[in-house]
């Protein structure tokens, strides 16, 4: 089966998978060549993004505009001078929420990506197809969930993208949950491999991550699809439960802060870390907002493509230990 | 009679003010000497270097007088509507309403230039979490707080979607402190795909029916919006009356524009046209007046240019200049280093294109949202500078990234390799802070060799 590459939440794989392809949901690695000279304010995430998915052996590449770097950074590997997607698909995600429009066009961005499927060989599913994928979709992020209290945040994180990965990333290690653990939230944007070490240097430092907030966490899941809608209008329950996923992008993000508010009053966490992304002003913005609002202490952390884990050491056993 | 064209300091501004008010100058109700708005805080007029014309001190004094015409409005009863990032197409609608005054407080983001950072316009954004490394546009969430620079708008309208992060984050931050922002959606153009319907937009770009569509809807989403909060309904053949006047003032640029950058000798200063730019965008908050400023901008370059007259030398390098900078002195900078400006794309073309008035009001208007470069791809934007570029015969070009903002990065690269490959022209590009005295001689420096680069080519 050939394999379409997407890079965002909003893009249901479910999707992708009724066309008759591979959804993969790719984690880059850090450490590669840059596709063009590395100079401040480019994204090392959306770099290192777009040059792995051009060295992909994929039928397609799906990137949306949620985040402005990303819209810019697929002109930049479209460029003469750089490495070419074969076949590249850009998604306008909306991120107006107040508008009835927005949720339309969201709609349409998603036929529109049909239309892209199917130019690439895939077939357009019948309804019938689409609810069985899913159900079968809905059934294995079940089964993870089912499965959190058994295993270590760190190892759900992991399991949580390798699933999105298409099962072709093997994260996921020691599963193994410690005992008597400082409950902590991560909150913030996506992740390469290497910065996936953080999550394990927390957990060293004397934290339990309860609660993955992250691009490509359980924040970034679909909410269940509703078992009779579902029969009704496959298509529109789709459109509705991923357009319900809370970002930091969209506008106003109260979503955002209520999705918050709803997991701290569950999870119980002592303290927030956030990961961000050094030049991603939309998690920036929020830092200085967040403390404001939280009531529990918030741990700010920039990834910047270099390891992560080496100079943060001594600032996250410090935020352990303070709580 | 016309004056020889000179750069005048704003201490020499004053003598010449007399000898113009000795020869019965007649005068806007909010004219004056320069010098007097020295002593509002605008101690970065010191640093400038200003025309010598009457029509150059009625844009200077219309621009400085802007808070106090705000206030006044609010005064006065009118519905003061802050419309934010869209740059041009929503005062349209505004100002088509009986009693509405509009502007962007995107403005603010010349306050620390123009005060020389006295304001603590940026110390306020920094203690808010948004740092230096956002765009200098952050100084309109110190503007909000401090309420020291213009009233609160009645109502907040923000594009968002397909515009640059640091703007989206800062107008969310403004959200956040409590400012209502009503958020509408611009989409990300792109081409039509095989067998789908497309349109030509004001400026040359094209785009799918669906999108012109949707943005329409958007738009009057915010009519609705505009209508509920004046309390006053915006019937078609008002907002057609509305869009004739925003393309008067659109119409009497382009030509200041044409005959500026074509003339043998540049009959207006780079500083002087990056204002009367700017007008074309909220008209400075009084659309009529922003017309005259303009009507006399374009009179006094006809004047020169008849004349053979015109400021620097014949054989100053002809330079394009992209995005508009924070820091004012970089434009007096340009003639000061033997160049000249031969077009500009500020990151609002689509506010200086015709609104089309031979379609449906709406419509017409959702095509000029849909045209702004900044929503589109950095190629198409670059395609519109490389032909522009060739229309004003300019000779190379400087890109004046905006620090901090998160499209300049990415951008810059692409408009840079296109005008050399298609052109074959020199590019350069600057980084221009809101105070830039400390990169003031490497700034220089790079212009100047821009400058040598261009003649050098000539022979």
């Amino acid at each position: 089966m050939r394999s379409i590459v997407y890079s965002c939440s909003y893009v249901p794989p479910e999707w992708i998978a009724a066309h008759g392809f591979r959804p993969v949901r790719l984690v880059p690695y850090s450490g590669t060549e840059c596709l063009q000279r590395e100079t401040a304010g480019i994204c090392h995430y959306m770099h290192r993004f777009l040059e792995q998915a051009s060295q992909f052996d994929a039928a397609g590449v799906v990137v949306t505009t949620l985040c402005d770097q990303m819209r810019r950074g697929v002109e930049c590997i479209n460029s003469p001078s750089a490495a070419s997607l074969s076949s590249l698909f850009l998604m306008h995600v909306p991120k107006t929420m107040n508008s009835v429009g927005a949720v339309r066009y969201y709609h349409e961005e998603l036929k529109r990506l049909s239309r892209f499927l199917i130019n690439l060989g895939g077939a357009l599913p019948d309804e019938a197809h689409l609810i069985e994928v899913m159900i079968d979709y809905q059934q294995k992020r079940d089964n993870l969930f089912n499965h959190r209290s058994d295993m270590s945040g760190v190892a759900f994180s992991r399991f949580l993208r390798s699933f999105q990965a298409g099962g072709l990333l093997d994260l996921c290690e020691d599963a193994t949950k410690s005992k008597k653990l400082i409950p902590v939230a991560i909150l913030g944007g996506p992740m390469s491999i290497e910065d996936l070490g953080i999550l394990d240097l927390i957990e060293e430092a004397g934290g339990e991550i309860v609660l993955d907030g992250t691009e490509g966490g359980e924040r970034t899941m679909p909410r269940a699809f509703h078992r009779q809608r579902i029969h009704i209008d496959p298509f529109m329950e789709l459109v509705e439960a991923y357009w319900s996923i809370p970002d930091v992008a969209r506008r106003p993000n109260d979503s955002l802060f209520i999705w918050i508010k709803n997991q701290l009053a569950q999870r119980h966490m002592r303290g927030i870390i956030l990961l961000r992304n050094v030049w991603c002003d939309l998690w920036h913005a929020e830092v200085m907002r967040l403390r404001e609002w939280l009531d529990i202490p918030l741990l700010d952390i920039d990834l910047d493509g270099e390891s992560a884990t080496a100079r943060n050491r001594t600032r996250i056993e410090a935020f352990m230990e303070a709580l | 009679m016309i004056d020889t064209p000179l750069l005048l300091s704003i201490h020499d501004w004053d003598a010449r003010y007399d000898d113009l008010m000795a020869r019965d100058l007649v005068e806007a109700g909010y004219g004056g000497r320069l010098s007097r708005h020295l002593d509002g805080g605008d101690y970065r007029l010191n640093q400038l270097l200003f025309d010598n014309s009457a029509a150059s001190l009625r844009l200077w004094n219309f621009l400085l007088t802007e808070e106090a015409r705000l206030a006044a409005a609010r005064a006065d009863g009118h519905t003061l509507v802050g419309a934010m990032k869209d740059l041009g197409t929503i005062p349209v609608m505004a100002y088509a309403l009986p009693n509405v005054t509009a502007f962007y407080p995107d403005g603010a983001w010349w306050i620390p230039c123009v005060m020389e950072l006295s304001a603590g316009l940026l110390s306020i954004a920094d203690r808010m979490g948004i740092d230096e490394s956002f765009c200098p546009v952050r100084a309109m969430l110190g503007a909000f707080v401090s309420e020291a620079h213009f009233p609160i708008p009645d109502l907040l309208i923000c594009s968002v979607g397909a515009t640059c992060d640091d703007f989206s984050a800062i107008a969310q931050r403004l959200q956040g402190l409590g400012y209502p922002i009503l958020w509408w959606e611009a989409v990300h153009r792109r081409q039509a795909d095989k067998g789908e319907d497309s349109v030509i937009l004001p400026g040359g770009f094209a785009a799918p029916v669906a999108q012109v569509d949707f943005i329409q809807t958007e738009l009057v989403r915010i009519k609705q919006a505009l209508e509920r909060q004046v309390g006053h309904l915006l019937s078609d053949e008002d907002l057609l009356k509305g869009i004739s006047v925003a393309n008067g003032v659109r119409c009497i640029l382009q030509k200041l524009r044409f005959i500026s950058f074509t003339a043998p000798m540049a009959p207006l200063p780079a500083l002087e046209l990056l204002i009367a730019e700017m007008l074309a965008i909220h008209y400075c908050s009084d659309q009529a007046e922003s017309l005259v400023v303009l009507q006399d901008l374009y009179d006094l370059a006809k004047s020169r240019v008849d004349l053979g007259l015109g400021h620097g030398h014949i054989d100053d390098a002809r330079i394009f200049w992209v995005n508009p900078v924070a820091d004012l002195t970089a434009m007096n900078l340009l003639e000061t280093c033997g160049g000249r400006i031969c077009g500009t794309e500020y990151l609002f073309s689509h506010a200086l294109d015709l609104i089309p008035e031979d379609l449906p009001p709406m419509e017409a208007l959702a095509r000029t949202a849909l045209a702004d470069p900044m929503i589109g791809s950095a190629r198409q934007r670059a395609e519109r500078i490389t032909f522009d570029m060739q229309l004003f015969g300019a000779e190379g070009l400087i890109i004046s990234k905006i620090p901090g903002a998160s499209h300049c990065a990415l951008e810059s690269e692409v408009i840079r390799e296109n005008i050399e490959e298609s052109l074959g022209l020199p590019v350069i590009e600057i980084e221009v802070p809101p105070v830039c005295d400390a990169l003031r001689s490497s700034l220089k420096t790079r212009i100047e060799a821009l400058v040598e680069t261009i003649k050098s080519r000539r022979k």
